[in-house]
């Protein structure tokens, strides 16, 4: 199936550690991030979606795990 | 001439920067703006240019936080988050990082490089975007993915769909 970047698609240039509605949504239930083979995330974004997410949680925004 | 040439690289040094904070929620509520505003001045101290912020707010921590406040330990599992995004001389930064860790109230703070542009996009109007494009067809509100090319509209809407079937789950 062809997927499309979440992030190119909406025009999202820079996204924020604080926007954790959006980050939420990468990582499954056991909190971890979604590898772009699945989320279909383009590799600049996703770059920058794990920073996100990595700054995130050191801010106690999203958590490092979830049992 | 020269001046010109100076001033441009006075210039080009100045970035713009954001700051996140956590303030510990043993500071009262009717105080918070005070440590906030405590925030402010040590970067207008500095130099620094304020270009947006958001005031801090009682938020639920992701994970439990231990800080030794007056030595006693204490563990907190909320705290008030806000942020600052401000215009500032790469110089000033150490200093900024200092003060901040010498402020007792604050639980924990993240000092960042950015842009000038607002960077928090709202789901709202992403899915409302995703609404109306599914509803209007050809009609595109603009906004968020406005200048997204014509031909990859239509996966770009299955994406979409996608992503709020997820959130209302």
């Amino acid at each position: 199936m062809n997927k499309q970047c979440f992030f190119t698609s909406n025009n999202i240039k820079y996204i924020d550690y604080k926007d954790t509605e959006i980050l939420k949504k990468f990582l499954n239930p056991h909190a971890r991030m979604i590898s772009r083979k699945k989320s279909g995330v383009c590799s600049k974004s996703q770059r920058q979606l794990a920073e996100a997410i990595k700054r995130a949680r050191f801010m106690a925004l999203l958590p490092y795990l979830t049992r | 001439m020269a001046e010109e040439i100076k001033d441009e690289a006075v210039e080009s040094e100045a970035r713009i920067y954001e700051v996140g904070y956590h303030i510990v929620p043993l500071v009262a509520e009717e105080n918070v703006p005070k440590e906030a505003g405590d925030v402010k001045f040590l970067i207008e101290k500095q130099k620094g240019v304020m270009i947006s912020e958001e005031l801090p707010r009682l938020h639920p921590l992701a994970y439990t936080i231990a800080k030794t406040v007056a030595g006693k330990k204490h563990i907190f599992d909320k705290a008030y988050f806000g942020w600052i995004k401000f215009e500032a001389d790469a110089t000033a930064l150490p200093a900024i990082k200092e003060a901040m860790e010498a402020n007792e109230n604050v639980l924990r703070f993240l000092l960042i490089k950015t842009v000038r542009e607002n960077t928090l996009v709202s789901m709202q109007k992403i899915i409302s975007q995703a609404r109306m494009d599914k509803e209007g067809g050809e009609k595109k509100a603009p906004g968020v993915g406005a200048t997204a090319e014509k031909d990859k509209k239509p996966v770009s809407v299955e994406e979409l769909d996608k992503s709020i079937d997820e959130l209302l789950k």
